[in-house]
């Protein structure tokens, strides 16, 4: 996977445009979880990812493979999301049932425990369980402190498992 | 703690397993990476026409006078250089931006008044007397084109002064300017008032007009200090100028003429109330004339009757020191002072020395003698025994009218009255030689003479004071008197 990403970033970078397409299959599943962890609706998730890669494409060029791409595309994205929060925005998005029949009991409370997180604790607990980032990674991609980071960690977790154990309240 | 981990990984990547993109999400992206590569085509394409037409602006405009009376493109950055310059130099000279500026560009002081009575700002002044310098036209000339609405730009190309020639000459004229302030020069001027403005001053046998500023100080005898309103045409005034290249501005104007208060005119004119007139309340004069006798506490000046007390309040300021001391005043010099009347003692209360002051030699001054006396002058004081009219000349070959004996021993007999010399009696009214001569009791009346003694033993008489003759009405108050201890 590295290997291949390297592989379409260097092919990008030469400008070839299949490329970018490629690049975006690639990546775009991790981010659009760790983006959906975050916002909780998927109109803003489309939306963020949608100026993700327009951003990424006009910085195309300037790409090289040695960079982390996908950790400079979640930094883009997390700007992005962050600028759609601040704007006024539903108290608690409705929970979306992809199918409701068979949507599994955990996959419902799961949601529903996220629900009751805050925003920039739920974007941590995604980039490092859903994205399997390090701690460091995810410092440089919220541009937020190490403590800060496992404090919002050690925080979103207890409320998981608090909802998973006890059910919603 | 790696167990709990997973536990959570697992946990979310089973909560969120259904959240997938949609397949239309590539197209959506696709479709917004189009609409901004379109949007960044257009708006290079709109910068790309905006800078052709400035482009084109410019070549048209070179050519073109696109900005009506201000010319072409070229000569309005030509002239908005060119008074970018002009304002630097105006705030660099201050007040006296365009008299320092003439100065430079040697203008006259009527073309520096010509151009502050028209309407033009003081930075449009500075670059008229450039352009007007360096195209060699007259300012009139480069006035009546402004006047025309015409802008300095489309001026100077007509009259073909580019924007280098105003830079130099700025420069010049920057330069000298600085080099003027740091050589002023000064010197003196005395005469009746011919005419007076609000900025300019001529008098009456000095050569050149001079320039008022707001930094011109102004006082007059009987008020002090005071305005150039106070100027007015006829007064006797004195002043300090100031020369700066061709300029000469009045530092201090001293108006010699008493100020009189316009509805009690009648009451106050007092300009001839001397000659021993009692007054109850005191009185301002003014004297002027060379210093023939002066100690710590007494002044003499030719041509004035009366000995002038010099106080610890007298201000002295010389030409070319400014504030002195009264040790500064010498025999010989031109001095001018103010004098407050007293009842009968005549005081000091300014003393201006005309005679630019001269930095004495240490070497010439090694004796103690106090520096505030002349120290040729001695005292002697004695009886008289005769006094007559003799003409000739001493031993110095210097006319002599007449010759007093004195009585004393162990002192000269022989003082000879030279033209200049001061008689005066009791109450230092000015004695003629026939006047000294009639005085009663003569063989007895003692006298006090300040005088130079000379290679032959007489002595010249630089001042006579009787000092024996009662004076009930008008008793003097003269330090001589008050030694002498003889009313």
């Amino acid at each position: 996977m590295d290997d291949e990403l390297k592989t379409v970033v260097a092919r990008v970078h030469s400008g070839e445009e299949a490329a970018f397409d490629e690049l975006y299959h690639l990546t775009v599943r991790q981010l659009y979880k760790s983006m959906y962890t975050y916002l909780m609706t998927r109109e803003d998730v489309e939306d963020v990812v949608q100026e993700a890669y327009m951003k990424l494409y006009q910085v195309r060029r300037r790409l090289d493979d040695t960079r982390s791409v996908p950790v400079y595309l979640r930094t883009i994205a997390i700007n992005c999301a962050r600028r759609k929060l601040r704007r006024p925005h539903p108290a608690t998005p409705p929970i979306e049932e992809d199918d409701s029949s068979d949507t599994l009991m955990v996959q419902g409370l799961v949601r529903e425990a996220l629900q009751k997180i805050s925003p920039a604790d739920r974007l941590v607990l995604g980039l490092f369980y859903g994205d399997q980032a390090s701690i460091q990674e995810v410092c440089t991609m919220t541009g937020e402190k190490e403590g800060t980071i496992k404090s919002r960690l050690s925080r979103a977790r207890d409320r998981l498992r608090e909802v998973i154990d006890h059910g919603t309240k | 703690m790696e167990q709990n981990d997973r536990e959570y990984r697992d946990m979310l990547n089973e909560g969120l397993k259904k959240v997938e993109p949609s397949d239309e999400l590539h197209a959506k992206v696709r479709g917004s990476i189009a609409r901004n590569v379109a949007h960044v085509r257009r708006r290079n394409a709109a910068l790309r026409t905006v800078a052709v037409a400035i482009v084109l602006t410019m070549a048209l405009s070179s050519v073109t006078p696109v900005f009506g009376r201000n010319g072409t493109l070229p000569q309005v950055i030509t002239a908005m250089a060119a008074e970018r310059q002009a304002q630097k130099m105006n705030k660099k000279l201050g007040t006296a931006t365009v008299q320092q500026t003439s100065a430079a560009l040697q203008a006259s002081a009527a073309t520096v008044q010509a151009i502050n009575d028209s309407a033009l700002s003081e930075t449009d002044s500075i670059l008229a007397l450039v352009i007007s310098k360096r195209s060699g036209k007259s300012i009139d000339e480069v006035l009546a084109l402004r006047k025309q609405g015409l802008g300095w730009g489309i001026i100077m190309a007509q009259l073909g002064v580019s924007g280098h020639d105003i830079g130099k000459a700025m420069s010049q004229a920057q330069a000298v300017a600085v080099a003027g302030t740091q050589e002023q020069q000064q010197e003196q001027a005395r005469g009746k008032v011919t005419v007076v403005t609000a900025t300019l001053l001529h008098i009456d046998g000095y050569a050149h007009d001079i320039v008022l500023t707001t930094g011109t100080k102004v006082e007059q005898v009987g008020t002090g200090k005071s305005t150039v309103a106070a100027i007015k045409v006829g007064q006797t005034v004195q002043v300090h100028v100031s020369l700066n290249g061709t300029t000469y501005t009045a530092t201090q104007v001293h108006i010699e003429d008493k100020y009189v208060k316009t509805d009690t005119a009648k009451n106050t004119d007092s300009a001839n109330d001397t000659q021993g007139e009692q007054q109850k309340t005191s009185n301002e004069q003014q004297a002027r004339g060379k210093v023939t006798v002066v100690t710590a506490t007494l002044l003499h000046i030719d041509g004035y009757a009366h000995d002038i007390v010099l106080t610890t309040g007298t201000k002295v300021e010389q030409v070319g020191t400014g504030k002195s001391t009264v040790a500064a005043i010498k025999v010989g010099q031109t001095v001018q002072v103010h004098v407050s009347l007293n009842g009968t003692t005549y005081t000091a209360t300014q003393v201006h020395i005309e005679d630019k002051y001269v930095k004495t030699d240490k070497t010439n001054t090694t004796d103690d003698e106090d520096e505030q006396t002349d120290p040729s002058v001695k005292t002697w004081q004695g009886t008289i025994t005769s006094v007559g009219p003799q003409t000739g000349v001493n031993i110095a070959n210097e006319p002599m009218i007449g010759i007093v004996v004195l009585a004393e021993s162990g002192q000269p007999t022989i003082y000879l009255v030279l033209p200049t010399s001061v008689l005066q009696d009791g109450s230092h009214h000015t004695l003629t030689l026939a006047a000294l001569q009639a005085l009663p009791n003569l063989p007895t009346q003692k006298v006090t003479i300040q005088g130079r003694l000379l290679a032959d033993g007489s002595v010249d008489i630089v001042k006579l004071t009787v000092t024996s003759t009662p004076e009930p009405t008008n008793p003097g108050k003269g330090k001589d008197n008050d030694k002498s201890g003889n009313n």
